[in-house]
């Protein structure tokens, strides 16, 4: 039974942050017809932020929770000040020209951003475990879990409940469904479509740094994290849908559990399974399970 | 009859070096329906973009009431009074009927009470639409989804619309009711520029015509001097031997 629970806990917690990637690149795809394939670097470097502030903060020393609150926004805010750059300087003059170019340039600057983490933090792996430990455990229902973990889970429901209520209940999510939904109609009725652009990306981009910062405490900062990240994120949106909301959160649960099940039962195909679910949905359902063909 | 725009001399395109306008003048006027009428590929549809400001012009001028633009973008135009009905279907098809409305009001939606009357306006006028108001405006019929956008572009009560082939691919009982509606505005005072392929239906309603041909004005004038057997007659123009046409766009 507790081993049961402790693997739920570990599948929700999987889950959580994958939502939190996944969700940004599909905010960023829904609304402006991009694959953003800088958003794993973009995920690494708010681990890398959190990571580094953490050691700014508490030295060498122990780690406090409270670090945690005062640092996440600081990640978050970030990187997602970085999209709020990115997209107007490099990615608007490409609109105009075949995706083609959207997706060279977004594939390099995932290169250029890594190399600039390698350049400012060494190829050293930063840890925060410290923040991780300073939770301390839990007890429930005869089971030991990481208080952590579960901060992170909850972490994962709130944005998703936020971003639900920001998106289908708020004005600005009228004009980030509208602008998805008919760009030059929305800018025709007097939509600012450049502004909901640079929202929407730098919105997708602090997602993808909050997920970063949010793991860092689990795993540390590595070089080559967000390329991982990125291919999961994948399986992710092709599994529920790229472009809705609703699919990220339905298809980070699916990779969450079985990944967890998987590394449980047969740990060699851990992977193997994820790609083959991908791939039966591609082939049944190209536009994912709950996505628009 | 007040002229609300005047573009002379149009000169615009897509690609660098190829002008799909080739120096178009026409004009909107209070009161009337002025239908463009032209062949497939004529640029008139570039036309209704470029005095959207979807397109910048290459030469030429745009005045609208009484002012010269220059570079302007659609929601500026939108501001002005000007409003623009595409040629594809242009409702928010995940939205519902009512959003997709209150999207008509985004230029002034900080006026709530301006934005409450426009709505009530609308739906008094267009009661399809408050019964369908829950549904998503792609779940609506073809007729439905017109009603829907020309409700939408007259929430900021423009003083000019333009419209891009507005029965293309709908049965012919909706394509009338679809006419019948767009006179209504120019006789409310509204000015109206029509770009259609459907000639017989836009003559009907239409004050003022206007015949494109590769990129320039062929001829115009008002509605009466087209004579009886119009749709004939504008046929016959805009199938006219090479040497006529040439002549009438002053030459290749």
């Amino acid at each position: 039974m507790d081993i049961f629970l402790a693997q739920l806990l570990n599948a929700l917690l999987y889950a959580a942050v994958l939502f939190l990637i996944a969700g940004g690149l599909s905010l960023i795809f829904g609304v402006m017809r991009i694959v953003n394939l800088a958003h794993g670097s973009l995920y690494a470097l708010g681990a890398y932020v959190m990571a580094w502030g953490l050691g700014r903060l508490a030295g060498e020393s122990g780690s406090e929770p409270v670090y945690l609150i005062a640092l996440l926004p600081v990640a978050a805010v970030a990187v997602g000040a970085t999209g709020a750059v990115v997209e107007p300087i490099l990615l608007r003059p490409l609109y105009a020209r075949a995706e083609e170019y959207q997706l060279l340039l977004t594939f390099g600057l995932l290169l250029i951003l890594e190399d600039a983490m390698r350049y400012i933090w060494g190829p050293t792996p930063l840890t925060a475990s410290p923040l991780w430990a300073a939770f301390g455990t839990l007890h429930l229902m005869g089971a030991t879990y990481p208080r952590y973990n579960v901060v992170v889970i909850l972490l994962g429901v709130l944005t998703a409940v936020l971003l639900w209520a920001f998106v289908f209940k708020t004005r600005f999510g009228v004009m980030l469904r509208a602008t998805s939904q008919n760009r030059r109609m929305a800018a025709a009725l007097g939509i600012n479509v450049g502004g909901v652009y640079v929202q929407a990306f730098a919105l997708g981009c602090l997602m993808a740094g909050l997920a970063g910062a949010v793991i860092v405490p689990i795993q540390g900062a590595v070089l080559g994290m967000g390329v991982d990240a990125l291919v999961l994120a994948f399986v992710v949106v092709v599994i529920g849908g790229l472009g809705s909301l609703d699919g990220a959160l339905v298809g980070a649960l699916i990779v969450g559990v079985v990944r967890t099940v998987a590394i449980q039962y047969f740990p060699e195909l851990e992977l193997a399974v994820l790609y083959l679910i991908a791939a039966v949905v591609l082939i049944t359902r190209p536009a994912g399970l709950l996505g628009r063909a | 009859m007040t002229t609300l725009l005047a573009a002379r001399n149009l000169v615009a395109g897509y690609l660098p070096g190829i002008d799909i306008l080739q120096g178009v003048s026409v004009d909107g006027v209070r009161g009337q329906v002025r239908c463009i009428l032209g062949p497939n590929g004529t640029g008139k549809s570039t036309l209704l973009k470029v005095l959207f400001g979807l397109i910048p012009p290459r030469a030429g001028e745009i005045h609208l009431a009484g002012d010269l633009l220059r570079g302007a973008s659609p929601h500026t135009m939108g501001r002005r009074g000007v409003a623009y009905l595409p040629q594809r279907p242009s409702v928010f098809p995940f939205l519902s009927v009512e959003v997709n409305l209150r999207l008509g009001t985004w230029s002034y939606r900080r006026m709530p009470g301006r934005v409450e009357d426009s709505v009530q306006r609308a739906f008094e006028r267009f009661p399809i639409l408050w019964e369908k108001r829950r549904q998503p405006a792609g779940t609506l019929s073809g007729g439905q989804q017109r009603q829907l956008e020309v409700a939408r572009s007259l929430m900021t009560d423009p003083g000019l619309i333009l419209v891009d082939e507005p029965t293309a691919s709908i049965e012919p009982r909706v394509a009338a009711q679809t006419y019948a509606l767009i006179k209504e505005l120019a006789v409310a005072g509204k000015a109206v520029l029509l770009v259609d392929q459907n000639i017989r239906g836009a003559l009907e309603i239409a004050d003022y015509v206007y015949v494109m041909r590769t990129g320039a004005l062929l001829t115009e004038g008002p509605r009466g001097e087209f004579g009886g057997d119009t749709e004939a007659l504008v046929a016959r123009w805009l199938y006219a031997s090479d040497r006529t046409a040439g002549q009438a766009e002053g030459g290749h």
